[in-house]
């Protein structure tokens, strides 16, 4: 059941935003696609609900000192179309594939990192672009890597009045691509899925969801798989050691720990054979 | 606490006082005893009550009325361009109400000479190819596949099956609904 005693404002400007934000019970509405339907479920029960769609300072997407800024109320939808993010091609794959047309016309990017969701479709790939979200608040704004804002599952670093402003992407990465498992062909949230990216100077990132409470980057396979030439024998080596990071909780709905240890090595084997075919890697 | 709310639907203003939390899915349904629009799940994964929100398709159980402020909605009944429209009349000023009346569009039928006539082409082409069984994912299907056509007239078949991805059917195996919204004639 819905909280029937909430109140509703759609502040004009962003400090009229962190005003409200600071209050008690107060919480940030974008797309709406995670807090109606844990409002719903009583998960959530604000006294107040702050829509930020009105805050210009958090659209669009623009070019940068040769990166993108993200505005935290840019959709999937918009995501999927943005000629400047199609060379950040891992984060267009989670956007594309995230619910259905209905939900990415209104799910939102700055939505899917504050929900800090273990799977996020737009936030495990996101990872491996290395973005600063930037943070606006009563203090002023502040910066901070996207791999240290994740708290725990649903848990973020944003303190009463915060609001995610945007990210911050630098230069994009020679390769990137997005990969993810569903139990069904049709609507559902990753049962396990894997970014990976590969710069121009060799260094590989990696990140997975559902398979730790955060969105999570894997120092150590980055560290065996950069700069030097991908060998299939590199490759295995690395998908076994990810495979090992991994401790997958076992009451996870989607799938067994020992499935999200076999798809990881499947995953980082996919996604580097796929580098090595478009000729990065060697 | 209530929050007057003005926003078009089906091409008309309307203005109307709702608590924040009804959901615009209520308030079609409750409020303005539109109740073409479905209520299956209420929670985003049905694509029953899928409506036109500024262009786009959207679920109506998950957003709040009063983000519709300002916007223009389209729902089923605005596809059929007659005098019928149920809400034509005095408007019930209740948001909270049951709405299980249907005003005006009890007494007659927008079928007029033949079947199908008066209506929309993509209704058309669902009665044609036979893509209705209950009926009840139909509005939904229907409006995702207006959004469609409002934006690309000439879909091929990947497109369709993408607009209507994220909606269940429980009677037609979906084939007679993806082969209706490609057999749509546009002139
Ligand atoms: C049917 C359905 C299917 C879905 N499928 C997927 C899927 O495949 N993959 C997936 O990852 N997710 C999925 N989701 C979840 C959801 O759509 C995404 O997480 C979406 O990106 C959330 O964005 P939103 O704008 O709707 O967020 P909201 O619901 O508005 O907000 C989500 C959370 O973030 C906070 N928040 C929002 N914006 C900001 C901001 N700028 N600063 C600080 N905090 C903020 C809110 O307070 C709230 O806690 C699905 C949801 C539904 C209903
Ligand atoms: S009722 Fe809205 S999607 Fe099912
Ligand atoms: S016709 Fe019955 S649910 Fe689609």
């Amino acid at each position: 059941m819905m909280p029937l005693h909430m109140e509703y404002v759609k502040p004009g400007g962003l400090a009229e935003a962190v005003s409200l934000l600071r209050q008690d019970d107060a919480c940030a509405l974008a797309g709406g696609t995670d807090v109606v339907v844990q409002m719903r479920e009583g998960k959530l029960r604000p006294r107040l609900v702050v829509d930020i769609k009105g805050l210009a300072e958090l659209q669009g997407i623009t070019g940068q000192s040769g990166g993108v800024w993200v505005g935290a109320l840019v959709t999937m939808a918009e995501i999927v179309k943005s000629p400047l993010l199609q060379a950040y091609r891992a984060v267009v794959q989670g956007a594309g594939c995230m619910g259905c047309c209905e939900i990415r016309h209104r799910a939102t990017i700055g939505g899917n990192v504050g929900n800090a969701s273990p799977s996020g479709d737009a936030a495990v790939p996101l990872l491996v672009f290395h973005p600063q979200v930037v943070i606006h608040g009563p203090g002023g704004q502040r910066h901070l890597p996207l791999a240290n804002f994740f708290r725990g599952a649903g848990k973020t670093v944003l303190q009463p009045g915060e609001l995610i402003k945007g990210f911050l992407l630098p230069p994009p990465p020679a390769f990137s691509l997005y990969m993810r498992h569903t139990r069904v062909k049709g609507m559902d949230l990753a049962g396990v899925s894997l970014a990976a990216a590969i710069d121009r100077q060799g260094q590989v990132t990696v990140s997975m969801g559902a398979v730790a409470p955060t969105p999570t980057r894997f120092p150590q396979v980055e560290e065996l798989l950069s700069g030097r030439p991908l060998s299939w024998e590199v490759i295995a080596q690395a998908a076994e050691v990810l495979s090992a990071a991994i401790t997958p909780r076992a009451t996870s709905l989607r799938a067994t720990p020992a499935y999200k240890k076999e798809m990881a090595k499947v995953f980082l084997h996919t996604a580097l054979s796929r580098a090595l075919e478009e000729g990065f890697g060697q | 606490m209530n929050y007057t709310i003005t926003l078009k639907v089906n091409g008309r203003t309307v203005q109307r006082d709702v608590p924040a939390h009804l959901t615009l899915l209520e308030f079609i349904r409750s409020g303005l005893q539109l109740t073409g629009t479905k209520h299956g799940c209420g929670n985003g994964e049905c694509g029953a009550c899928t409506v036109i929100m500024d262009g786009k398709a959207v679920r109506a159980c998950l957003i709040l009325a009063v983000e519709a402020n300002g916007c223009a909605v389209e729902t089923i009944e605005g596809l059929v361009e007659s005098p019928l429209a149920p809400f034509a009349g005095e408007l019930p000023g209740a948001v909270t109400g049951t709405g299980h009346s249907h005003p005006e569009i009890n007494g007659a039928s927008p079928v007029g000479e033949g079947v199908g006539a008066g209506l929309h082409p993509i209704q058309r082409a669902f009665l044609a190819k036979g893509a209705v069984q209950c009926g009840f994912c139909t509005p939904g299907m229907i409006m995702a596949a207006k959004a469609l056509y409002d934006r690309n007239p000439n879909p091929d078949r990947a497109a369709v099956v993408e607009a209507l991805g994220g909606h269940l059917c429980r009677c037609t195996g979906y084939q007679p609904i993806i082969d209706a919204v490609l057999a749509v004639q546009t002139e």
